[in-house]
């Protein structure tokens, strides 16, 4: 450690960051080998906290000795040994199942603590890690997921994420932020980095330097969903690729000086923004950077929402990337490695993550790709999705999460089906659904975002229940889409989305988006459309 | 023990209600009870939803009362 914990002597820290100036979160991995070997009864309960620092998460019920475990995988490129190995881990040890997560990472559950040792190793290997997909440290670098490959990329930013990456990962530099920390790196320009929605977001740009343009980023700060929301803002500097290290370092050092350790609920990075405001915070920066150049041309030109389906070209001629529906993000371990297994048979053995959950194969020659479309694993996981199936999220909903008050991602799957058969659109519609009021699953960016709750009706009964939100987008700079007033029964959750689609389909015009619709009609249109569906679905059901 | 935080739906609006208890189905019962309790003239609830969980440390645990944004 080459820095002075300059918080050390604040007098209001809170439980975490007193144990964490005693104790390094990424010393958890000296300690693993002798529980693994001693039993879950051996850890004490005020070591629970370090071991989010090796991406793992005590499973409830919480003497079980499961745990829920996260691997990262930068901008979410793997190759076909990463690939083969996460695969093994499913199904070797998490009940078959991988979850795809909305940071390209992948998750999984009912992981024994006791298999934990070999785990690593078999990480190790292959050059992956768990360490810092949780915790509060720099998680995984996400970014678009075409880097390298993208027509509609300003350039290949797998160099610079993977500096990035390498910089922080286990530097004891930077092992001790006061939360989580989220960075997005990313060149397309649809946005696919989530820009807004990370704590330092590097965007692409350009600007003319001595007569000549230059190619590199803008940066955004101090974006974040949970039940606070913030969109990131931007600062007034053009950063050159060489110059992208010096500027992630800077801002995660203001961070880790500055940020807020009191309350941790108070303590990502938006809060010091907000209190600090965008001007003095990019004075800060330059005062650790050196003087860089005022911002250039903003190259951003819409946002896609992280969908990549269908046979696309590569900016390498003769080759294509096929993006791939993985409803939800969950798959089974054997589906998961036949799908690697055709990115070797087919391609180059590359596989991608995507942070809407997805998958993509690389480096399809013109001339395997037919047959490769042909392959009957595209049967369940289609490259041309359905508008409501392919275009859903769930974050892990109460089979697994303490938080959540219901169930997501059954119901999510459940709901989007039963959409696909009966509501035909020209457009899909991004429908995200949540189990509490943190915001795992980003459902404050969703077309159409679904809120749990616990409900007791007017007759005594207590069922799963969901609010929803509409108009959320990252267009723009981004804006949260709005609750409509109304809370709905689990039992009448997808009758109502069907019919208030049935009415977007009917009053949209042609190829209108649903975030242009709900613009052009207004909240307040909406609210008497949901309260009219809501009062003709209770009174059937009475 | 966990600290819910619930709404109480009536025509007046909604009624934020903050309920410590070991389950939901209790959340819910220390919820009616505080409205009985409240009001001399108990106004026509039209459901309770309960939004919020959070565990109760050592430290204790709280929510913040005011009306909802619209994006919460």
């Amino acid at each position: 450690m080459s820095y002075v914990k300059v918080w050390a002597d604040h007098e209001q820290l809170n439980k975490n960051e007193i144990n964490k100036l005693k104790k390094d979160g990424l010393s958890i991995f000296e300690d693993i080998p002798k529980y693994a070997r001693d039993g879950f009864e051996s850890i004490p309960k005020d070591q629970y906290m370090y071991f989010k620092y090796a991406g793992l998460t005590v499973q409830k019920p919480q003497d079980k000795g499961l745990f829920m475990m996260r691997v990262k995988i930068p901008t979410g490129i793997l190759n076909a040994e990463q690939a083969e190995v996460l695969a093994e881990i499913g199904h070797d040890y998490g009940r078959d199942i991988l979850d795809i997560t909305t940071r390209q990472s992948i998750q999984y559950h009912w992981v024994p603590l006791e298999k934990l040792p070999e785990i690593f190793d078999l990480l190790k290997k292959v050059d992956l890690t768990t360490s810092e997909a949780e915790g509060d440290a720099p998680r995984n670098v996400v970014g678009n997921p075409l880097a390298g490959i993208d027509r509609d990329e300003l350039f290949d930013t797998r160099p610079t994420v993977n500096e990035i990456y390498r910089f922080f990962q286990d530097n004891p530099d930077f092992s001790n932020l006061p939360r989580k920390y989220k960075i997005s790196i990313n060149a397309n320009i649809y946005n696919a980095g989530h820009a807004e929605i990370n704590d330092l977001a590097f965007t692409p740009a350009s600007k003319v330097v001595d007569g000549k343009k230059v190619l590199g980023f803008h940066v955004k700060v101090g974006g974040g969903l949970a039940a606070k929301p913030y969109l990131a803002e931007q600062l007034n500097v053009f950063v050159a690729k060489d110059q992208v290290r010096n500027v992630a370092s800077a801002v995660t050092t203001l961070y880790r000086d500055y940020g807020y350790r009191k309350s941790r609920a108070r303590a990502r990075l938006k809060y010091l923004v907000a209190d600090w405001g965008i001007r003095k915070f990019e004075e800060k920066v330059l005062e650790l950077t050196g003087p860089l150049p005022s911002a250039g041309k903003d190259e951003t030109v819409g946002w896609n929402g992280g969908f990549f389906f269908g046979a696309h070209p590569q900016k390498q001629d003769g080759l294509n990337y096929v993006g791939i529906s993985v409803p939800v993000g969950r798959i089974s371990s054997g589906d998961f490695s036949k799908i690697a297994g055709l990115a070797k048979q087919y391609g180059s053995g590359e596989l991608r993550t995507v942070n809407s959950q997805n998958l993509i194969i690389p480096n399809i020659p013109d001339r395997a790709l037919n047959d490769l479309l042909a392959e009957d694993i595209f049967k369940k996981f289609p490259v041309h999705p359905t508008p409501f199936t392919g275009y859903a999220m769930a974050c892990t909903g109460n089979e697994f999460c303490n938080l959540a008050l219901t169930n997501t991602k059954d119901k999510m799957e459940e709901i989007a089906a039963r959409l696909d058969r009966e509501v035909d659109l020209d457009v899909p519609v991004r429908i995200y659904m949540v189990g509490c009021t943190n915001s795992c699953g980003q459902r404050h960016i969703a077309d159409i975002g679904i809120q749990g709750l616990k409900l007791r009706t007017q007759k005594g009964e207590l069922v799963d229940a969901y609010e929803i939100f509409v108009g959320g987008t990252l267009t723009g700079g981004g804006h949260f889409n709005e609750r409509l007033k109304g809370r709905i029964a689990a039992s009448l959750i997808s009758d109502v989305l069907k019919d208030f689609l049935l009415y977007f389909k009917k009053e949209k015009e042609k190829g209108e988006t649903f975030f242009t619709f709900k613009n052009r009609l207004g909240t307040e249109k909406l609210q008497t459309v949901l309260d009219d569906i809501l009062k003709a679905a209770t009174s059937e059901r009475e | 023990m966990e600290l819910y935080r619930l709404i109480a739906s009536t025509e007046e609006g909604e009624i934020p209600i903050v309920a410590a208890a070991e389950s939901e189905a209790e959340a819910f019962r220390i919820a009616d009870r505080e409205i009985q309790h409240h009001y001399l003239k108990k106004p026509k609830i039209t459901d309770i939803a309960l939004i919020q969980r959070k565990s109760i440390g050592k430290n204790g645990a709280g929510y913040l009362i005011r009306p909802r944004e619209s994006y919460e």
